[in-house]
C-alpha cells in the first residue's frame, strides 16, 4: 500500500474512527484502524478506514491518491494525534513496508514509522443478512436520539436498559416509529410517522455507545440515513460513512404498563420559569438526593427544598391548576432534564398522587412524552 | 432521607416446561403431572407453600393438556357449561385461598367426571384442611390424588434464585447469589421475594446487585444478614 491523502479529509475520518476505538484493549489489533486503499479502473482512488470494538464497527471512505493499492493497520489514536498536529493543508503519504513491519507516514519534513499489524488479523464484523430497510431524515434521527438519550440507564445490572428501544407502534390508529429509554426512575418516549419499510421491523435496543457514535455522525450528515436491520444487528449508512452495530440481546420491558392513563391532576406551567425556579430552589437540597417538593394548590405552585446542612428554600409560581391540593417530591435533576427536552411555552404535568408516576409533556406537542417517578420526601 | 421511587417495570417470567427445575422437593409432583391423562381420579391437587413452583408446573401442564384456566370468581352454576365448553382439562389455581362458589364447583366436577376429563387444582394447604361448606364437594375433593411440593434444598434454592434473576434480566455476580442463598429460608416464596426486592432496590438506588446491597435487602426483609 502506498497512498497520498489530504490532511483535512484524513483527519475528519480519523476523528470519527477514533471514538469507536477503546483506549484500553486486551486484543492489540482492536486499538488499530484498518486502512484499505483501492482504485477503481482508471478512476479515482479511495481509502477505507475501519475501526471496531467487536460490538460496533465503523467504516468511512475518503478520496486518496493511490500509488499502490493494499492494506495495513496502525494504532488509531496515534495516527489521529499525528495527523491532528500536522499543519493545515499538508499532504500525507502512507506506505506499508512488509520487511520493517511498519507504515511510514510522511508529511512535509516530518516522518514517522508506525508499528503495524497484519490486516488479515483485523476482525471483520459481519452484519449478516439485514432483512429490514428504511430511510430516515438525519434531523428526525437526531430528534429521536436527543429526546431520549438522557434517560438511558448507565447501571450495568440491567443491560436491557442500557440503550434506546426503537420499534414500530400504533399510536391511536397512526403507525409510528418510537424511541423509548428508561433508567427505572424516568422514561422518555418519542414518536414520529413510521418511515416506509419500517412496518415490520423487530423491536431493537440500540446500545448506548452506538447511540453516542451515531449522534456524532448525524451533525455532519445531510439528507437521509439508510437504516437496515435484523434482530441482532443494525446498520446506519450516511453517504461515505457506515456504522454497523450489535443490538442489545435482551427484552425491553413492556413500558406501556408504567405509563399511567388515569392521572387526573393536570397542571400547566411556563416551562422556562419552572426550570429556573427548580434550579434555584435545588441549590439548597443535598447533593446526593437533589429533592425538591412541589406543593400545588389552586393556580399556585410552591417549590421547597431543605437540607440539614444548607438550610431551606422556597419559591412560588403561578400555574394553571384546578385539582385538589397535592404535595409531591421529585429529583430536581430529573425535572430539569425533562424541561430541557420540551420545546413549547408550557410544560404539562399530569399527576395522580405522591407515590405514583407523573406524566410530563409539551402542551403543544403530543409526540414526546415523559414519565417521572416521584421521590418520597 | 428522601428516597427515589422506581418505576414498576414489568418482567416476563419464563414458564416453559424446560425452564422448570426438577429436584427432590418437586419430583413427585412432576411425575404426577407427566402421567396425565392416566390419573386415577378426575383431578389432581398440587399443594405447597407460596412460590414452591405450583403455578409454573400448572402452566406447563396447561400448555400440554390444552387445559382451560378458570378463575374462581367467574364460576357460577349457570356459567359452568359455557366456561367449560368442550374442554376436557381444567386448571383452577389457589383454591384454598380463593375457593369457587361450592355448588358451581361441584357442578364443574360432575360435568368433567361424566366426560372423563380432569381438573388440576393448586393450593397452599392439603385438601383435608380446606374449608369447604358443601359436604358432597368436600368428600369428592378429599378423594382426589394430592401431591405435595416440599420445601426445597439449598441447591434448588440457588437454581431458582438464578432463574428469577434471569427472568428479570439482571446481571448478578455469583458471590451475591451465594451470599443470599446461605442466609435465606428454604422457601421458594422467600426466593421470589428477595429477587424482587433486590431488583427494586438496585433500580431505585441505581446500584449494582452487590453483596452490600444484598445485605441491606435481606435485613429489610427480616433475614439475618
Amino acid at each position: 500500500m502506498k497512498i497520498t491523502i489530504e490532511r483535512a479529509a484524513l483527519l475528519k475520518a480519523l476523528g470519527h474512527i477514533q471514538s469507536v476505538v477503546e483506549r484500553r484493549n486486551t486484543i492489540p489489533i482492536l486499538s488499530n484502524v484498518l486502512l484499505e486503499a483501492s482504485s477503481a479502473k482508471g478512476g479515482a482512488g479511495k481509502l477505507a478506514l475501519t475501526a471496531t470494538d467487536m460490538d460496533v464497527a465503523f467504516v468511512e471512505t475518503v478520496a486518496a491518491e493511490i500509488a499502490k493499492p493494499g492494506t495495513a493497520t496502525v494504532q488509531a489514536h496515534t495516527l489521529y494525534e499525528i495527523v491532528r498536529k500536522l499543519p493545515e493543508g499538508a499532504q500525507v503519504g502512507l506506505e506499508w513496508s512488509a520487511e520493517k513491519g511498519q507504515v511510514a507516514l510522511r508529511a512535509g519534513r516530518s516522518s514517522f514509522g508506525l508499528a503495524a499489524l497484519p490486516a488479515d488479523d483485523f476482525p471483520k464484523m459481519a452484519a449478516g443478512e439485514l432483512p429490514h430497510a428504511f430511510e430516515i431524515g438525519a434531523g428526525d434521527l437526531k430528534t429521536l436520539i436527543d429526546k431520549t438519550r438522557f434517560a438511558i440507564s448507565t447501571e450495568e445490572t440491567r443491560y436491557y436498559l442500557n440503550g434506546i428501544y426503537l420499534h414500530a407502534a400504533n399510536s391511536n390508529g397512526v403507525k409510528v416509529l418510537r424511541a423509548v429509554a428508561t433508567d427505572g426512575h424516568r422514561l422518555a418516549r418519542i414518536e414520529m410517522p413510521l418511515p416506509e419499510g419500517a412496518e415490520n421491523i423487530p423491536g431493537v435496543i440500540l446500545p448506548r455507545k452506538t447511540v453516542m457514535e451515531l449522534r456524532k455522525l448525524i451533525d455532519e450528515a445531510q439528507g437521509a440515513v439508510q437504516v437496515t436491520l435484523s434482530d441482532t444487528r443494525v446498520r446506519f449508512a450516511f453517504g461515505e460513512a457506515v456504522l454497523v452495530s450489535k443490538l442489545i440481546d435482551g427484552a425491553f420491558p413492556d413500558y406501556e404498563r408504567v405509563i399511567p392513563s388515569g392521572n387526573d391532576k393536570a397542571m400547566e406551567v411556563d416551562r422556562r420559569l419552572f426550570a429556573a425556579a427548580v434550579d434555584r430552589v435545588a441549590t439548597i437540597s443535598t447533593e446526593k438526593s437533589r429533592a425538591v417538593k412541589l406543593a400545588l394548590s389552586k393556580n399556585l405552585l410552591t417549590l421547597t427544598a431543605n437540607s440539614p446542612d444548607a438550610g431551606t428554600a422556597s419559591e412560588e409560581i403561578e400555574i394553571a391548576y384546578q385539582g385538589a391540593a397535592l404535595e409531591i417530591g421529585f429529583n430536581a435533576r430529573y425535572l430539569l432534564d425533562i424541561a430541557e427536552q420540551l420545546e413549547g411555552e408550557n410544560a404539562a404535568f399530569k399527576m395522580a398522587d405522591a407515590a405514583s408516576p407523573t406524566i410530563l409533556g409539551d402542551s403543544a406537542d403530543a409526540s414526546a412524552l415523559y414519565v417521572l417517578m416521584p421521590m418520597r420526601v | 432521607m428522601p428516597a427515589q421511587l422506581p418505576l414498576a417495570l414489568p418482567h416476563r417470567p419464563s414458564l416453559g416446561g424446560s425452564d422448570f427445575l426438577v429436584a427432590d422437593a418437586n419430583r413427585a409432583a412432576v411425575a404426577w403431572l407427566d402421567a396425565w391423562p392416566d390419573w386415577p381420579s378426575p383431578g389432581l391437587v398440587v399443594w405447597g407453600e407460596t412460590g414452591c413452583g405450583k403455578s409454573h408446573l400448572a402452566a406447563t401442564w396447561q400448555m400440554r393438556a390444552a387445559a382451560v384456566r378458570l378463575a374462581a370468581q367467574d364460576l357460577a352454576v349457570a356459567s359452568v357449561p359455557t366456561l367449560l365448553g368442550a374442554a376436557k382439562a381444567i386448571l383452577l389455581e389457589d383454591v384454598d385461598r380463593k375457593p369457587p362458589e361450592p355448588v358451581a364447583w361441584l357442578h364443574l366436577y360432575n360435568l368433567l367426571a361424566e366426560r372423563g376429563g380432569h381438573m388440576l387444582l393448586t393450593a397452599r394447604a392439603a385438601p383435608a384442611r380446606w374449608q369447604i361448606a358443601l359436604p358432597d364437594l368436600a368428600s369428592r375433593l378429599r378423594a382426589l390424588a394430592a401431591v405435595e411440593i416440599a420445601a426445597p434444598d439449598e441447591s434448588l434454592v440457588e437454581a431458582v434464585l438464578v432463574k428469577h434473576f434471569a427472568d428479570r434480566q439482571m446481571r448478578v455476580p455469583t458471590e451475591t447469589v451465594r451470599y443470599i442463598v446461605t442466609r435465606l429460608d428454604r422457601s421458594l416464596g422467600a426466593v421470589a421475594r428477595i429477587a424482587a426486592d433486590l431488583d427494586a432496590a438496585s433500580l431505585a438506588g441505581k446500584r449494582p446487585a452487590s453483596i452490600p446491597l444484598a445485605r441491606e435487602v435481606l435485613r429489610d426483609a427480616g433475614f439475618a444478614a
